[in-house]
């Protein structure tokens, strides 16, 4: 069926004449005014203004943020070649450090540490027990690193001797380059006490010290592989 | 008539409702992109400050330790 404009005119000409008297209304004239202005608004708020606005502010939070960087890096050259200065004058008590607390457990150093103090105090080391650690080189297994911490290896030392042998070795043990923390510490009368290794009364009478303690050191941290 | 001026009331409505909300959206977009920071963790760990001294109490008391 052809169109036929007349009559499809004559059909809907009621619609677009009732527009007419509606347009002309001042309220409704006013009502789309301001419901056009509303939504131009909110359109060119959103992808107008909001872009614009976002950059300006991002850009002086960025300059905000370079310039307070710029400060803080200048106060951090500072303090490194403070921290250079204070390293070189420090430079020769550093090795202390590392015999304090080492890189490696250096299990037999102490044991030869503790030998020499119990030799140099007059008390005989009687029983030496220690954990297992590893004597030389790094952890055998990739889990049990603990590069950059402070691991702890348990030490039990028994020794006899008389009193003020053991009071000397334990001073001995406070002064030791090589630090270590006394856990517990048990003295008691020796058992195998008898007349030719009783002491004299001016040095005491043989007692026997048991000192379950800590010693410690600190692996490198290992860098990490890409 | 009624109708009609109902009508546009409503639409009036929706259209100041749109306008607050995204008045409020964009400022609070603004706010956040003032308050979020461009410094980035790297350049956050290189610029965390740190004391440049030495603690020479303690090397002076390792040093009056004995090894044996």
């Amino acid at each position: 069926m052809a169109f036929n404009y007349k009559t499809e005119y004559e059909r809907y000409r009621r619609y677009y004449q009732s527009i007419e008297p509606v347009l002309k209304k001042k309220e409704s004239h006013t009502y789309t005014m301001a419901i056009f202005s509303f939504l131009a608004i909110s359109l060119f708020g959103w992808y107008g203004i909001r872009p614009t606005l976002q950059t300006i502010l991002f850009l002086q939070r960025e300059i905000a943020d370079n310039k307070d960087i710029n400060a803080q890096m200048e106060s951090k050259i500072t303090r490194l070649v403070e921290a250079q200065a204070a390293y070189q004058d420090a430079n020769l008590q550093l090795p202390l450090i590392d015999q304090a607390i080492p890189q490696n457990p250096e299990v037999l150093s102490l044991v030869s540490q503790l030998k020499n103090l119990a030799a140099a105090t007059g008390s005989s080391i009687s029983a030496l027990q220690i954990s297992t650690v590893p004597l030389l080189g790094s952890e055998a297994t990739p889990s049990a690193a603990t590069g950059g911490k402070l691991t702890e290896i348990p030490l039990v030392v028994a020794i006899s001797g008389p009193y003020t042998s053991i009071k000397s070795f334990i001073d001995g043990l406070f002064a030791m380059g090589r630090i270590a923390t006394i856990q517990t510490l048990t003295v008691s009368p020796s058992r195998d006490e008898t007349p030719t290794t009783k002491a004299s009364p001016a040095s005491g009478t043989i007692v026997r010290l048991v000192t379950k303690m800590n010693i410690y050191y600190m692996p490198m941290p290992t860098a990490k592989k890409t | 008539m009624e109708k009609s001026e109902a009508n546009d009331r409503d639409i009036l409505l929706v259209a100041v409702f749109t306008f607050l909300t995204v008045f409020l959206w964009v400022f609070f977009e603004l706010v956040k992109t003032i308050k979020t920071t461009t410094v980035s963790s790297t350049v956050r760990q290189v610029i965390t400050p740190f004391s440049p001294t030495i603690d020479t109490t303690t090397l002076i008391q390792l040093s009056n330790r004995k090894t044996y």
